[in-house]
Protein backbone atom coordinates (compact mmCIF):
# COMPACT_ATOMS: atom_id res chain seq x y z
CA UNK A 1 0.00 0.00 0.00
CA UNK A 2 2.83 2.34 0.96
CA UNK A 3 4.60 1.57 -2.30
CA UNK A 4 1.42 2.19 -4.25
CA UNK A 5 0.96 5.53 -2.51
CA UNK A 6 4.54 6.51 -3.29
CA UNK A 7 4.11 5.59 -6.95
CA UNK A 8 0.84 7.49 -7.15
CA UNK A 9 2.41 10.53 -5.48
CA UNK A 10 5.33 10.46 -7.90
CA UNK A 11 2.93 10.06 -10.81
CA UNK A 12 0.90 13.04 -9.68
CA UNK A 13 3.94 15.23 -9.18
CA UNK A 14 5.62 14.29 -12.44
CA UNK A 15 2.62 14.04 -14.67
CA UNK A 16 -0.41 15.86 -15.83
CA UNK A 17 -2.31 15.91 -12.59
CA UNK A 18 -2.42 19.31 -10.99
CA UNK A 19 -1.95 19.34 -7.24
CA UNK A 20 -3.81 21.78 -5.02
CA UNK A 21 -1.61 23.29 -2.31
CA UNK A 22 -4.08 25.72 -0.74
CA UNK A 23 -7.77 26.34 -1.17
CA UNK A 24 -10.89 28.03 0.05
CA UNK A 25 -14.38 26.64 -0.57
CA UNK A 26 -17.29 29.03 -1.06
CA UNK A 27 -21.01 28.55 -0.97
CA UNK A 28 -23.56 30.93 -2.49
CA UNK A 29 -25.68 32.58 0.17
CA UNK A 30 -28.46 35.12 0.07
CA UNK A 31 -26.05 38.06 0.18
CA UNK A 32 -23.10 36.67 -1.82
CA UNK A 33 -20.50 33.97 -1.32
CA UNK A 34 -19.37 32.72 2.03
CA UNK A 35 -16.25 30.70 2.84
CA UNK A 36 -16.79 27.45 4.69
CA UNK A 37 -13.47 25.66 4.55
CA UNK A 38 -10.02 27.10 4.02
CA UNK A 39 -6.82 25.03 3.89
CA UNK A 40 -4.42 25.62 5.52
CA UNK A 41 -6.69 27.27 8.03
CA UNK A 42 -4.04 29.65 9.37
CA UNK A 43 -2.48 31.20 6.32
CA UNK A 44 -2.24 34.51 4.48
CA UNK A 45 -4.31 32.88 1.69
CA UNK A 46 -7.06 34.50 3.79
CA UNK A 47 -6.29 37.89 2.16
CA UNK A 48 -7.04 36.89 -1.41
CA UNK A 49 -10.15 35.14 -0.21
CA UNK A 50 -11.16 38.26 1.69
CA UNK A 51 -10.57 40.38 -1.41
CA UNK A 52 -12.93 38.28 -3.55
CA UNK A 53 -15.59 37.84 -0.88
CA UNK A 54 -15.71 41.43 0.34
CA UNK A 55 -13.98 43.95 -1.89
CA UNK A 56 -14.18 42.72 -5.46
CA UNK A 57 -17.75 43.82 -6.08
CA UNK A 58 -16.88 47.33 -4.88
CA UNK A 59 -14.14 47.66 -7.49
CA UNK A 60 -16.43 45.98 -10.01
CA UNK A 61 -19.11 48.62 -9.46
CA UNK A 62 -16.73 51.20 -10.96
CA UNK A 63 -16.26 48.96 -14.03
CA UNK A 64 -13.78 46.16 -14.64
CA UNK A 65 -12.09 48.14 -17.40
CA UNK A 66 -11.37 50.96 -14.96
CA UNK A 67 -9.91 48.54 -12.43
CA UNK A 68 -7.67 46.87 -15.03
CA UNK A 69 -6.47 50.24 -16.24
CA UNK A 70 -5.66 51.33 -12.72
CA UNK A 71 -3.69 48.18 -12.01
CA UNK A 72 -1.74 48.69 -15.23
CA UNK A 73 -1.19 52.40 -14.94
CA UNK A 74 -0.15 52.66 -11.30
CA UNK A 75 3.56 52.41 -10.57
CA UNK A 76 4.81 50.52 -7.54
CA UNK A 77 1.77 51.79 -5.70
CA UNK A 78 -0.97 50.59 -3.41
CA UNK A 79 -4.64 50.47 -4.11
CA UNK A 80 -6.85 49.24 -1.34
CA UNK A 81 -9.87 49.29 0.85
CA UNK A 82 -10.25 49.03 4.59
CA UNK A 83 -9.95 45.23 4.30
CA UNK A 84 -6.93 44.60 2.08
CA UNK A 85 -4.15 46.39 0.23
CA UNK A 86 -3.23 45.48 -3.33
CA UNK A 87 0.42 46.38 -3.80
CA UNK A 88 1.77 46.42 -7.31
CA UNK A 89 5.32 45.53 -8.26
CA UNK A 90 5.56 46.63 -11.89
CA UNK A 91 9.24 45.62 -12.09
CA UNK A 92 8.55 41.96 -11.29
CA UNK A 93 5.04 41.99 -12.76
CA UNK A 94 3.62 40.82 -9.44
CA UNK A 95 0.76 41.64 -7.11
CA UNK A 96 0.94 41.45 -3.32
CA UNK A 97 -2.38 41.35 -1.49
CA UNK A 98 -1.68 42.27 2.10
CA UNK A 99 -3.34 42.73 5.46
CA UNK A 100 -5.32 45.78 6.45
CA UNK A 101 -4.50 48.75 8.64
CA UNK A 102 -6.57 47.24 11.43
CA UNK A 103 -4.21 44.29 11.86
CA UNK A 104 -0.83 45.76 10.94
CA UNK A 105 -1.42 48.84 13.08
CA UNK A 106 -1.11 46.66 16.20
CA UNK A 107 2.36 45.33 15.30
CA UNK A 108 5.44 46.84 16.97
CA UNK A 109 7.59 48.87 14.57
CA UNK A 110 11.30 49.49 14.27
CA UNK A 111 12.53 52.90 13.04
CA UNK A 112 13.23 51.32 9.63
CA UNK A 113 9.66 50.05 9.39
CA UNK A 114 8.29 53.39 10.56
CA UNK A 115 10.26 55.05 7.77
CA UNK A 116 8.71 52.72 5.18
CA UNK A 117 5.25 53.53 6.54
CA UNK A 118 5.96 57.22 6.33
CA UNK A 119 6.97 56.69 2.70
CA UNK A 120 3.79 54.60 2.17
CA UNK A 121 6.08 51.88 0.82
CA UNK A 122 3.74 48.96 1.39
CA UNK A 123 5.44 46.85 -1.26
CA UNK A 124 8.72 46.88 0.64
CA UNK A 125 6.85 46.24 3.89
CA UNK A 126 5.55 43.05 2.28
CA UNK A 127 8.94 42.06 0.89
CA UNK A 128 10.71 42.41 4.24
CA UNK A 129 7.98 40.31 5.83
CA UNK A 130 6.47 42.95 8.09
CA UNK A 131 3.08 42.73 6.38
CA UNK A 132 1.38 39.39 5.86
CA UNK A 133 0.52 38.90 2.20
CA UNK A 134 -0.27 36.56 -0.62
CA UNK A 135 1.47 37.11 -3.95
CA UNK A 136 0.97 36.11 -7.58
CA UNK A 137 1.81 37.35 -11.06
CA UNK A 138 -0.23 40.21 -12.43
CA UNK A 139 -1.42 37.96 -15.27
CA UNK A 140 -2.68 35.44 -12.74
CA UNK A 141 -4.49 38.14 -10.78
CA UNK A 142 -6.15 39.47 -13.95
CA UNK A 143 -7.21 35.91 -14.79
CA UNK A 144 -8.90 35.59 -11.38
CA UNK A 145 -10.60 38.95 -11.73
CA UNK A 146 -12.09 37.99 -15.09
CA UNK A 147 -13.38 34.64 -13.83
CA UNK A 148 -14.82 36.02 -10.60
CA UNK A 149 -16.51 38.78 -12.57
CA UNK A 150 -18.19 36.11 -14.71
CA UNK A 151 -19.19 34.04 -11.67
CA UNK A 152 -20.94 36.98 -10.06
CA UNK A 153 -23.22 37.02 -13.10
CA UNK A 154 -23.64 33.26 -13.38
CA UNK A 155 -23.90 32.58 -9.62
CA UNK A 156 -22.72 28.96 -9.45
CA UNK A 157 -23.80 27.43 -6.11
CA UNK A 158 -20.25 26.47 -5.10
CA UNK A 159 -16.90 27.96 -5.99
CA UNK A 160 -13.38 26.77 -5.27
CA UNK A 161 -10.45 29.20 -5.08
CA UNK A 162 -7.11 27.40 -5.01
CA UNK A 163 -3.37 27.68 -5.49
CA UNK A 164 -1.69 24.77 -7.25
CA UNK A 165 1.77 23.27 -6.95
CA UNK A 166 3.05 25.63 -9.67
CA UNK A 167 1.90 28.66 -7.62
CA UNK A 168 -0.92 29.34 -10.07
CA UNK A 169 -4.18 30.55 -8.53
CA UNK A 170 -7.47 29.57 -10.09
CA UNK A 171 -11.21 29.57 -9.46
CA UNK A 172 -13.65 26.85 -10.50
CA UNK A 173 -17.46 26.60 -10.31
CA UNK A 174 -19.32 23.54 -9.02
CA UNK A 175 -22.94 22.46 -8.97
CA UNK A 176 -22.64 20.65 -5.67
CA UNK A 177 -20.60 20.65 -2.50
CA UNK A 178 -19.86 16.94 -3.02
CA UNK A 179 -18.40 17.53 -6.49
CA UNK A 180 -16.21 20.36 -5.21
CA UNK A 181 -14.92 18.33 -2.28
CA UNK A 182 -14.22 15.36 -4.56
CA UNK A 183 -12.26 17.62 -6.91
CA UNK A 184 -10.17 18.84 -3.98
CA UNK A 185 -9.63 15.28 -2.72
CA UNK A 186 -8.57 14.15 -6.20
CA UNK A 187 -6.04 16.95 -6.48
CA UNK A 188 -4.39 17.03 -3.10
CA UNK A 189 -1.49 15.05 -1.72
CA UNK A 190 -2.42 11.54 -0.58
CA UNK A 191 -1.71 12.47 3.02
CA UNK A 192 -4.51 14.99 2.70
CA UNK A 193 -6.96 12.69 0.96
CA UNK A 194 -6.46 10.06 3.61
CA UNK A 195 -7.41 12.42 6.46
CA UNK B 1 -19.38 72.75 12.00
CA UNK B 2 -19.14 75.62 9.51
CA UNK B 3 -17.29 77.67 12.09
CA UNK B 4 -14.60 74.98 12.31
CA UNK B 5 -14.09 74.58 8.56
CA UNK B 6 -11.09 76.85 8.68
CA UNK B 7 -7.73 75.95 7.17
CA UNK B 8 -6.05 79.29 7.80
CA UNK B 9 -5.78 79.41 11.56
CA UNK B 10 -6.40 77.32 14.64
CA UNK B 11 -9.70 78.64 15.89
CA UNK B 12 -9.13 78.08 19.58
CA UNK B 13 -5.54 77.28 20.50
CA UNK B 14 -6.27 77.21 24.23
CA UNK B 15 -9.06 74.68 23.79
CA UNK B 16 -6.84 72.47 21.65
CA UNK B 17 -4.11 72.66 24.27
CA UNK B 18 -6.57 71.54 26.95
CA UNK B 19 -7.69 68.36 25.10
CA UNK B 20 -5.84 65.41 26.54
CA UNK B 21 -5.53 61.74 25.71
CA UNK B 22 -6.40 61.93 22.03
CA UNK B 23 -3.60 60.35 20.01
CA UNK B 24 -4.50 62.17 16.80
CA UNK B 25 -4.17 65.55 18.57
CA UNK B 26 -1.17 64.57 20.69
CA UNK B 27 0.93 63.93 17.57
CA UNK B 28 0.47 67.59 16.68
CA UNK B 29 0.97 68.72 20.26
CA UNK B 30 4.49 67.28 20.12
CA UNK B 31 5.13 68.59 16.60
CA UNK B 32 4.12 72.17 17.39
CA UNK B 33 5.46 72.32 20.96
CA UNK B 34 1.98 72.33 22.47
CA UNK B 35 0.60 74.42 19.61
CA UNK B 36 2.95 77.31 20.30
CA UNK B 37 4.45 77.01 16.81
CA UNK B 38 1.41 76.83 14.49
CA UNK B 39 3.45 78.21 11.59
CA UNK B 40 4.72 74.67 11.06
CA UNK B 41 1.24 73.51 10.13
CA UNK B 42 -0.01 73.12 6.57
CA UNK B 43 -3.55 74.35 5.74
CA UNK B 44 -4.97 70.80 5.67
CA UNK B 45 -3.44 70.09 9.08
CA UNK B 46 -5.02 73.25 10.50
CA UNK B 47 -8.39 72.20 9.08
CA UNK B 48 -7.98 68.71 10.55
CA UNK B 49 -7.12 70.07 14.00
CA UNK B 50 -10.07 72.46 13.94
CA UNK B 51 -12.31 69.52 13.11
CA UNK B 52 -10.78 67.51 15.97
CA UNK B 53 -11.70 70.44 18.21
CA UNK B 54 -15.25 70.35 16.77
CA UNK B 55 -15.53 66.60 17.36
CA UNK B 56 -14.15 66.52 20.90
CA UNK B 57 -17.20 67.64 22.96
CA UNK B 58 -19.45 65.31 20.98
CA UNK B 59 -17.05 62.39 21.39
CA UNK B 60 -16.95 63.01 25.14
CA UNK B 61 -20.75 63.07 25.34
CA UNK B 62 -21.19 59.88 23.28
CA UNK B 63 -18.49 57.95 25.12
CA UNK B 64 -19.76 59.12 28.52
CA UNK B 65 -23.24 57.86 27.65
CA UNK B 66 -21.75 54.55 26.51
CA UNK B 67 -19.79 54.21 29.74
CA UNK B 68 -22.85 55.04 31.85
CA UNK B 69 -24.77 52.12 30.37
CA UNK B 70 -21.83 49.74 30.83
CA UNK B 71 -20.75 49.65 27.19
CA UNK B 72 -22.38 47.68 24.39
CA UNK B 73 -21.90 43.98 23.84
CA UNK B 74 -21.23 42.64 20.34
CA UNK B 75 -21.90 38.92 20.02
CA UNK B 76 -21.82 36.54 17.07
CA UNK B 77 -24.60 33.99 17.58
CA UNK B 78 -22.73 31.29 15.63
CA UNK B 79 -19.13 31.43 16.87
CA UNK B 80 -20.18 32.91 20.23
CA UNK B 81 -17.35 35.44 19.88
CA UNK B 82 -18.19 38.45 21.99
CA UNK B 83 -16.68 41.68 23.15
CA UNK B 84 -17.84 44.78 25.00
CA UNK B 85 -17.29 48.15 23.35
CA UNK B 86 -16.35 50.61 26.09
CA UNK B 87 -15.39 53.54 23.88
CA UNK B 88 -15.57 54.66 20.23
CA UNK B 89 -12.52 56.00 18.42
CA UNK B 90 -14.55 58.64 16.61
CA UNK B 91 -11.46 60.56 15.52
CA UNK B 92 -10.22 57.61 13.47
CA UNK B 93 -13.64 56.41 12.32
CA UNK B 94 -15.13 59.74 11.29
CA UNK B 95 -12.26 62.20 10.67
CA UNK B 96 -9.41 59.83 9.79
CA UNK B 97 -5.73 59.65 10.64
CA UNK B 98 -3.29 62.45 10.00
CA UNK B 99 0.35 62.55 11.00
CA UNK B 100 2.57 65.65 10.93
CA UNK B 101 4.84 65.85 7.87
CA UNK B 102 3.60 62.57 6.37
CA UNK B 103 0.34 63.61 4.81
CA UNK B 104 0.45 60.88 2.17
CA UNK B 105 -0.72 58.53 4.90
CA UNK B 106 -4.05 60.26 5.45
CA UNK B 107 -6.11 57.64 3.65
CA UNK B 108 -6.85 55.62 6.78
CA UNK B 109 -10.22 55.96 8.51
CA UNK B 110 -12.40 59.07 8.13
CA UNK B 111 -15.81 57.91 6.92
CA UNK B 112 -17.87 61.01 7.59
CA UNK B 113 -18.28 62.78 4.22
CA UNK B 114 -16.91 66.21 5.11
CA UNK B 115 -16.43 67.62 1.62
CA UNK B 116 -14.03 70.37 2.68
CA UNK B 117 -11.71 67.90 4.42
CA UNK B 118 -11.79 65.45 1.50
CA UNK B 119 -11.05 68.09 -1.08
CA UNK B 120 -8.20 69.45 1.06
CA UNK B 121 -6.62 66.02 1.46
CA UNK B 122 -7.25 63.95 -1.63
CA UNK B 123 -7.65 63.78 -5.33
CA UNK B 124 -11.16 62.43 -5.36
CA UNK B 125 -12.63 60.29 -8.09
CA UNK B 126 -15.86 58.67 -9.09
CA UNK B 127 -18.64 57.94 -6.60
CA UNK B 128 -20.75 54.77 -6.48
CA UNK B 129 -23.82 54.24 -4.34
CA UNK B 130 -23.85 51.52 -1.70
CA UNK B 131 -27.57 52.15 -1.17
CA UNK B 132 -29.46 54.14 1.49
CA UNK B 133 -27.26 57.17 0.83
CA UNK B 134 -24.00 55.37 1.71
CA UNK B 135 -21.39 55.53 -1.01
CA UNK B 136 -17.92 54.50 -2.15
CA UNK B 137 -15.48 57.05 -3.52
CA UNK B 138 -11.96 56.65 -4.90
CA UNK B 139 -9.42 58.84 -3.18
CA UNK B 140 -5.72 59.30 -3.89
CA UNK B 141 -2.84 60.92 -2.10
CA UNK B 142 0.75 60.28 -3.22
CA UNK B 143 1.13 56.59 -4.06
CA UNK B 144 -1.83 55.66 -1.90
CA UNK B 145 -5.06 55.04 -3.73
CA UNK B 146 -8.08 53.79 -1.88
CA UNK B 147 -11.68 52.88 -2.35
CA UNK B 148 -13.29 54.40 0.68
CA UNK B 149 -16.83 54.10 2.00
CA UNK B 150 -18.78 56.99 3.47
CA UNK B 151 -21.85 57.59 5.58
CA UNK B 152 -24.64 59.47 3.76
CA UNK B 153 -24.10 63.19 3.20
CA UNK B 154 -25.34 65.19 6.14
CA UNK B 155 -24.91 62.37 8.68
CA UNK B 156 -23.95 63.83 12.02
CA UNK B 157 -21.77 62.15 14.62
CA UNK B 158 -24.61 60.94 16.82
CA UNK B 159 -26.51 59.54 13.86
CA UNK B 160 -23.43 57.58 12.75
CA UNK B 161 -23.05 56.03 16.21
CA UNK B 162 -26.77 55.24 16.49
CA UNK B 163 -26.59 53.37 13.16
CA UNK B 164 -23.65 51.31 14.39
CA UNK B 165 -25.40 50.48 17.65
CA UNK B 166 -28.66 49.53 15.93
CA UNK B 167 -26.69 47.20 13.64
CA UNK B 168 -24.95 45.61 16.63
CA UNK B 169 -28.35 44.96 18.20
CA UNK B 170 -29.51 43.26 14.98
CA UNK B 171 -27.92 40.16 16.52
CA UNK B 172 -28.94 37.63 13.89
CA UNK B 173 -26.62 39.32 11.40
CA UNK B 174 -23.56 39.82 13.60
CA UNK B 175 -20.60 37.89 12.20
CA UNK B 176 -17.17 37.48 13.78
CA UNK B 177 -14.22 37.62 11.37
CA UNK B 178 -11.56 35.30 12.68
CA UNK B 179 -7.97 36.46 12.08
CA UNK B 180 -6.14 34.30 9.56
CA UNK B 181 -3.29 33.37 11.88
CA UNK B 182 -5.17 32.15 14.96
CA UNK B 183 -7.21 29.08 15.79
CA UNK B 184 -10.79 29.83 16.76
CA UNK B 185 -10.01 28.84 20.36
CA UNK B 186 -7.15 31.34 20.58
CA UNK B 187 -9.02 34.00 18.61
CA UNK B 188 -11.98 33.93 21.00
CA UNK B 189 -9.65 34.69 23.91
CA UNK B 190 -8.01 37.79 22.40
CA UNK B 191 -9.09 41.30 23.31
CA UNK B 192 -8.89 42.34 19.66
CA UNK B 193 -11.82 41.32 17.50
CA UNK B 194 -13.41 42.22 14.17
CA UNK B 195 -17.12 41.90 13.45
CA UNK B 196 -19.36 42.58 10.52
CA UNK B 197 -22.83 43.77 11.42
CA UNK B 198 -25.84 44.53 9.24
CA UNK B 199 -28.36 47.26 9.99
CA UNK B 200 -32.05 46.62 9.32
CA UNK B 201 -31.89 49.05 6.40
CA UNK B 202 -29.51 46.47 4.85
CA UNK B 203 -26.29 48.42 5.35
CA UNK B 204 -23.24 46.49 6.50
CA UNK B 205 -20.58 47.89 8.86
CA UNK B 206 -17.23 46.52 9.98
CA UNK B 207 -16.18 47.09 13.57
CA UNK B 208 -12.66 46.54 14.93
CA UNK B 209 -12.47 46.43 18.70
CA UNK B 210 -9.14 46.48 20.50
CA UNK B 211 -9.13 46.48 24.29
CA UNK B 212 -12.67 47.86 24.35
CA UNK B 213 -12.06 50.71 21.87
CA UNK B 214 -14.02 50.44 18.61
CA UNK B 215 -13.22 51.75 15.14
CA UNK B 216 -15.91 51.35 12.49
CA UNK B 217 -16.77 51.94 8.85
CA UNK B 218 -19.56 51.22 6.38
CA UNK B 219 -18.89 48.22 4.14
CA UNK B 220 -20.39 46.69 1.00
CA UNK B 221 -22.95 43.89 1.38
Amino acid sequence: MELLNSILMLYRKESLIMLIEKYDMYEKKRDGYSSYEMFPEYDSFFYISRFFLVDFKRFRSFGMKVFFEELNMLGNDTIGTEDVNINIDQNDNKIYISESYYTYDQKPRTPEIEKLFNQSNFLELCKIGFLDYVTMTKDNFFHLLLIWDRFLDQSPPFVLLYEDDKNWFDILPFDSKKAMEKFVADHTELEETQK
Amino acid sequence: MIFHLNSEKIIDVERLKSIEGIEQIDKYRDYTNNFTDPAKLKPEEILYLNLCDWLEPQAIKINAALKKRGGIKVIDPVSKAEVIIEKYDLYHSLLGEMKPEFLNNVTKGGHLPIAELKSALFETGEIKSLGNGFFDMTIKRGSNKRLKSYFPLGTNIEEAVVMIEEAILNEEFVKYIKPENLSIEKALKTTEKTFEVVHKINQKFSIHINNGIAKFYPNAL
